[in-house]
């Protein structure tokens, strides 16, 4: 038995207990299922459309497994499970595998819905390639208009086929939101057998308005469930970039500064993780300093944070440790340490990252990518930090 | 092909560049002077490689009087024709051997020919040499039933321009007048041998017209038209009343050019970025630089899914050259190539920090060894020593442990030795160079720090 958070209702819930779902198929004598609202469903996650009925795990006195079960209605067998909180059907092999929460925040204008698109971008070509990783997103609320898929697909078009960026995040008034949820399966020698591990990803993009208020930070659910946070600081906002780098205007208007969000997000995980004033968060924090491709010409050519880290099947941990102290030392340079200070002083792990999602300067005023394309600079590794944290993948020292 | 007076080129900066487009096996020179002997010599060469040895030719240019227009009216015979700048005079001959005078270079008025009867003119135009002395053209004769003949257009020259991103070509050719030239583009080779006569039904059914803007200068007539990307055949016609005659064409790949490249460096690795035309799916990318060479392609959607082009050319200057490919019915064609100069990285120095520390009592030794991808004569180099959880960003931030001027090269690594002191842990021991243009690369922080 294993208590992980459901990817939909970030609640936490044990895998051996999960529902399942019928399959809305006919048997014969019987009707098929009829799909109807769960008001459930729709109170938890805000999934409006009807669906099959859920129902509990039999009782069963054998020790083994429960893996289908006869829909109590129509009496055909289902193997779909779903949790039994929210009653959102869940992604195959969510019970044998292991589900960790990703929480990705920042402020407003941070970059956090690019980055996201990027990313799942990144994962589908290039990560699946380089860790001969089986990556696909699952979950998708059952398809339908607002379903991952489809906004996904409609950024990733945005971005890279029309090279035009997309409006802020909308937030979300009741703290609802569908999460990214994506299952990364990838071959691995045990005992001298090659086995295949499943784990479920769940993302959960938030919009920036949402980390402006300390309510507003407490109605997001998803942070007190999540196993690992990414959160991006938009570098604009750091007090010494203005005089370093070339900051855009638009970045200087509705903004405030990246150690406020942080403040609020840690006040919310003490509370509601009921963390002693003595004891440091546990939950792992990549800090991520996001439009990284500002500060190239200002760090120059064979500068450390432009090294690109070894590929390879692994987290290349000293790189990281590099990547991490350097950034530290630029926080420093740009009379942003009280970041550092708030982040030493308040978690157990944190790691510092240099990202690009777009490689280049895209034209604000005209909402426009930078017309040679999309640029991506390291925007994998806080990712592949978590994983490697989390055992999904392994780590290196190079 | 390179053309000089009076001699044959030796190499391919030995005169004057008269064209250089691969791929090509017929140029015009429409600028060659009369009267003087004209070296041309064609050199080849593969991509990025030497000229072969050229093959060459001399010959005097004496061209003769073109657009030759004979009008027989009321026993008046009126010429008019068209000459090389250089011509001094013109001698006109009727087939009974009376010398006909002209009134200026370009005109004769015969009023002696017999009324109905056919008359063939004989036209020579005169140049004078660098010597002095006179040569003669190549004889032109024309009968006055011969007018309205039409004449096939001897040589057509095809040009890829890029002005705004669309495929365009320009066609140039010596305008012949009182003919209406037309030029069909077409996949396939044209059916017709130079000069045969085409009917208007067969000539539409060959390719379709190349339309666009016309412009007339020097006697040159330029259709410069926006054409499908790909290669094709150019050929063209004269058109008559009755029918078109075929001239002298070819063909011309067209493939507009990656545009808007910029490269980024990440260490041993460049990162290249362009923009592609709508049209292009394929480039291809060659690369040089002193130790090596390389060519690959890649696909717009490899482009897109890596973020960009990436190459390894290590830390030297590098040349690298992009141009689309085109896949066609008639075959491969290229754009031009596109260059990048990526300037060689600043003269690097790399350290390695070890350190030996005294238990207990604290400090101990550090040994700094110094490397330099290139000759240096002259660096300062500081190193320093921190306390604190931040790593030292100048000089200032720490004690300095030692400074001193030195001699670096790729086989002339320095060890530098300190006294290290007592500190507090986290500590950190960094290396700062104090030369400019001279940039330090850190190792890993492993070395650097103590904690």
């Amino acid at each position: 038995m294993s208590n992980v958070s459901c990817p939909y209702c970030y609640f936490r819930i044990d895998t051996a207990q999960l529902w399942f779902q019928c399959t809305g198929r006919a048997t014969p004598g019987r009707d098929r299922c009829k799909r109807n609202v769960d008001a459930e469903r729709q109170r938890l996650t805000g999934y409006g459309p009807p669906s099959l009925p859920t129902f509990p795990l039999p009782e069963s006195r054998s020790p083994l497994a429960v893996r289908t079960a006869p829909c109590p209605t129509c009496a055909t067998p289902t193997g779909i499970r779903a949790c039994p909180v929210c009653r959102t059907p869940l992604p195959a092999n969510f019970a044998d595998s292991r589900s960790p929460l990703i929480g990705m925040v920042g402020g407003k204008n941070a970059g956090k819905t690019v980055y996201t698109t990027v990313l799942a971008h990144e994962l589908r070509h290039n990560i699946r390639r380089r860790f001969a990783a089986d990556i696909w997103f699952a979950g998708d609320r059952q398809g339908g208009v607002g379903s991952v898929s489809d906004w996904l697909a409609d950024y990733e078009r945005s971005l890279f086929d029309e090279s035009s960026l997309f409006e802020s995040t909308v937030s979300t008034a009741d703290g609802i939101k569908v999460p990214l949820v994506l299952q990364w399966r990838q071959p691995r020698r045990s005992f001298g057998r090659e086995v295949h591990n499943t784990t479920t990803l769940s993302f959960y993009d938030a919009a920036g308005e949402d980390m402006t208020t300390q309510e507003f930070v407490n109605a997001q659910a998803y942070l007190t469930s999540a196993d690992g946070l990414i959160v991006l600081l938009d570098p604009f906002q750091l007090k010494g970039s203005h005089d370093r780098i070339a900051v855009p205007v638009t970045s200087t208007r509705d903004t405030e500064p990246p150690i406020n969000v942080l403040t609020r997000i840690t006040e919310l995980l003490r509370n509601s993780g009921g963390v002693k004033a003595r004891r440091k968060i546990a939950t792992p924090i990549a800090v991520v300093f996001a439009k990284f491709d500002a500060f190239f010409p200002m760090l120059g050519d064979g500068h450390p944070l432009l090294q690109l880290p070894p590929g390879g099947p692994s987290y290349d941990e000293a790189h990281g440790r590099d990547t991490d102290e350097h950034l530290r030392a630029l926080l420093t340079e740009l009379d942003a340490d009280d970041i550092d200070a708030h982040l030493r002083s308040n978690y157990k792990s944190f790691r510092y990252f240099a990202v690009s999602s777009l490689g280049a300067e895209p034209d604000y005023d005209h909402r426009r990518v930078d017309p040679r394309g999309v640029r991506p600079f390291r925007v994998d590794e806080p990712l592949l930090w978590l994983l490697g944290l989390f055992k999904v993948i392994e780590r290196s020292n190079s | 092909v390179v053309r000089a007076e009076g001699r044959v080129p030796v190499d391919a900066e030995d005169g004057v560049t008269v064209a250089g487009e691969a791929g090509q096996t017929v140029c015009v020179d429409p600028k060659a002077p009369a009267a003087v002997l004209v070296g041309y010599a064609v050199f080849a060469s593969t991509e990025d490689g030497p000229w072969s040895r050229p093959a060459n030719a001399s010959l005097e240019v004496l061209p003769g009087v073109t657009n030759v227009r004979l009008t027989a009216e009321n026993g008046v015979v009126d010429g008019r024709w068209t000459i090389h700048p250089e011509v001094v005079r013109v001698q006109v001959h009727r087939d009974d051997g009376r010398e006909i005078p002209t009134s200026g270079r370009t005109h004769f008025r015969d009023r002696t020919a017999a009324e109905g009867a056919e008359h063939t003119y004989t036209f020579v135009a005169h140049y004078h040499r660098a010597d002095g002395s006179t040569a003669p053209s190549a004889p032109v004769r024309m009968r006055t039933a011969d007018t309205g003949r039409l004449l096939p257009l001897r040589a057509l020259s095809l040009k890829a321009v890029f002005d705004d991103a669309r495929p365009k070509v320009a066609l140039a050719w010596k305008q012949q007048p009182d003919s209406d030239i037309v030029i069909r583009r077409a996949a396939t080779p044209c059916p017709w041998e130079f000069g045969e006569a085409v009917s208007f039904d067969d000539l539409a059914d060959y390719g379709e017209e190349v339309v666009g803007d016309r412009a007339e200068q020097d006697g040159w007539c330029t259709l410069t038209a926006e054409v499908p990307i790909g290669r094709f055949h150019y050929v063209p016609f004269t058109i008559g009343p009755g029918g078109a005659v075929r001239g002298h064409g070819d063909g011309l790949g067209v493939v507009v050019p990656v545009h808007g490249i910029r490269h980024q460096r990440f260490g041993e690795r460049l990162t290249l970025a362009w923009q592609w035309p709508a049209e292009a799916g394929i480039a291809q990318v060659r690369w040089r630089t002193e130790h090596g060479s390389g060519q690959f392609e890649i696909t717009r959607q490899q482009y897109q899914s890596g973020g960009g082009c990436h190459v390894d050319v290590g830390p030297g200057r590098a040349t690298v050259r992009v141009r689309t490919r085109a896949v066609t019915e008639a075959g491969d064609c290229f754009s031009p190539d596109i260059e990048l100069v990526v300037p060689e990285r600043a003269p690097t120095v790399t350290y390695s920090v070890d350190m030996t520390r005294r238990p207990v009592v604290g400090g101990g030794t550090v040994r700094v060894r110094l490397s330099a991808d290139q000759d240096i004569a002259q660096v300062v180099v500081v190193v320093v020593a921190a306390q604190g959880a931040v790593m030292p960003r100048r000089p200032a931030d720490g004690t300095q442990l030692l400074r001193g001027q030195q001699v670096l090269g790729p086989n002339r690594d320095v060890v530098l030795t300190a006294e290290l002191p007592r500190l507090r842990k986290p500590y950190w021991v960094r290396c700062f160079v104090e030369t400019e243009g001279v940039r330090l690369v850190d190792p890993s922080v492993s070395q650097l720090k103590v904690s």
